[in-house]
């Protein structure tokens, strides 16, 4: 067995305590990656359908003629932002109207005629879906012929663009900060080891062993501390995700449908193992030969 | 095979090696003597590197050891074996491992044979697999000596190499450097134990207080 392959076994089994404490710590600071990372993804999934739901409505002045609507329905239809044209006449809005006041049908008694105007309503490919671009198609709508007033949820959009770009940001802001926490346990693992070591080492410099025979046991450590760190936070992961859907989801109906992308473990396997070599590369550097 | 030049080494601002200059040639067995803390652990210190002159020249071999790159210091390491006077052995590494090591650091083949051979010459070989700390003084010291000898080095420091054992294990191990040397290796002893010397025909380099005082061959 080379004397690498056994310093390595060796440093695990001899400093049992120290590695699975440090192996815990990683394990948990992934975990909190990996759910926040699949809440967000989940996230993603449910927001990618809310631009199908968004629509601008287009509101008609009274007196438009059907010619001038069957222009305009034309002149939307040809937008390269637009994915859908629907009209509505004003005996449709009316009846749209009707339906959604159902309980409260004493609104609309004593008036002798419908006081509400025809409109269009038009979807927009996903794309268009921000707060700036949805604007700036509204304003565009409105110099057309004909219009009154364009009508567009805009804090609905402004929402949807926020929450996606908001959780790309906490995404990115997570997984640098538990990069460096696994940066720093590994770290501080190794150079605990490093110091337990520091006589055997004092005595493998003396017969003439280089830096790099010395510290290689270090950094395979670290790998390991990081790839074991990466197993333990999957396994969680999975019996969290497994809670979630089949217990809490019985209960909260939304968590039914969480999604648990198969990707993120051999991701997380690399990831964790990256960041241990890097962890136990900074500490074997800075402890000077 | 090891040049002194003037040289001089501070600890702190004491000066525990006052210019000293001496040669020392291939295949010769020198005794380093003096008091208790005259400056001999230093000497041989300077030699391996672990400690670095403040003034003067020291050649080993092929290497000017004064102007040494750290990266260069584990080759120079590699061409000598030093027995320590504190043994310098791993706790957690059996006999055989502790000699081993030796020759895993300079990624030889063989070790088997190798470090077996080495234990068999200072009579050590059922000893193998025991761990260092059940082992008697006179038994550690050997396996240091194995661990110096295995990979054949050019030069052999040993340093107090019979401090702590009793007359006969000192008188063995004595033989066995000598039969070291006999070899082809040059040995260097730094010893304050007049008894190991008082016969010899060997050259005796004698440091008092730092100063080279006296060199002689008897």
């Amino acid at each position: 067995m080379s004397y690498t392959f056994r310093s390595i076994i060796q440093g695990i089994y001899r400093e049992k305590w120290i590695n699975i404490l440090s192996v815990l710590a990683i394990g948990s600071s992934l975990l909190f990656l990996l759910i926040t990372a699949i809440l967000i993804y989940n996230f993603h999934i449910a927001t990618s359908r809310l631009p199908e739901l968004f629509s601008l409505v287009v509101y008609l002045k009274d007196n438009l003629s059907q010619e001038g609507i069957d222009s305009l329905v034309k002149n939307l239809k040809s937008r390269e932002d637009v994915i859908g044209v629907k009209y509505f006449s004003k005996s449709d809005a009316l009846a749209e109207f009707k339906n959604t006041v159902k309980g409260a049908a004493t609104v609309l008694e004593g008036l002798d005629e419908n006081p509400l105007s025809s409109y269009i309503e038009v979807k927009l490919k996903k794309d268009y879906v921000s707060a700036k671009s949805v604007e700036n198609i509204a304003t565009e709508i409105r110099k057309l012929e004909g219009i009154d007033e364009v009508y567009y949820g805009e804090r609905i959009a402004e929402t949807i663009y926020f929450l996606k770009k908001s959780s790309n940001a906490v995404s990115v802001f997570l997984f640098i900060i538990v990069s460096v926490v696994v940066i720093f346990i590994s770290y501080s693992t190794v150079k605990i080891l490093f110091y337990r070591k520091k006589e055997e080492i004092e005595i493998l410099r003396l017969l003439g062993a280089t830096n790099t025979f010395i510290r290689t046991p270090f950094i395979f450590e670290g790998a390991i501390l990081g790839i074991l760190g990466g197993v333990a936070a999957i396994f969680n992961t999975g019996i969290v995700y497994l809670l979630l859907k089949y217990k809490l989801g019985t209960i909260i109906s939304i968590f039914e449908k969480i999604v648990l992308p198969w990707q993120i473990i051999p991701l997380t396997v690399v990831i964790s193992f990256v960041l241990g070599v890097v962890g136990s590369l900074i500490a074997v550097g800075r402890i000077k030969g | 095979m090891v040049i002194f030049k003037n040289v001089v080494k501070y600890y702190e601002n004491l000066k525990v090696l006052r210019d000293i200059s001496f040669q020392i040639n291939r295949g010769e067995l020198v005794y380093i003597t003096g008091p208790t803390g005259s400056g001999k652990t230093t000497l041989l210190k300077l030699i391996y590197l672990a400690e670095k002159p403040d003034q003067g020249e020291i050649i080993v071999g092929d290497f000017k050891v004064t102007n040494l790159k750290a990266s260069q210091i584990p080759y120079l390491r590699r061409k000598i074996g030093v027995i320590f006077q504190d043994f310098k052995l791993i706790q957690n590494m059996t006999v055989f491992d502790n000699v081993a090591i030796s020759l895993i650091i300079r990624k030889e083949k063989d070790i088997k044979n190798q470090v077996l051979e080495a234990l068999k010459k200072v009579h050590l070989r059922h000893k193998a697999d025991c761990y260092p700390k059940i082992l008697s003084g006179g038994e550690q010291q050997r396996v240091v000596i194995a661990r110096a000898i295995v990979s054949k080095p050019e030069l052999i420091l040993a340093d107090e190499p019979t401090a702590n054992l009793d007359p006969n294990t000192a008188t063995a191990i004595m033989q066995l450097i000598n039969e070291i040397n006999l070899q082809g290796t040059t040995v260097i002893i730094a010893t304050h134990y007049r008894e190991l010397f008082r016969n010899t025909w060997r050259r005796i380099i004698r440091i008092d207080e730092g100063n080279l005082i006296e060199k002689a061959a008897q």
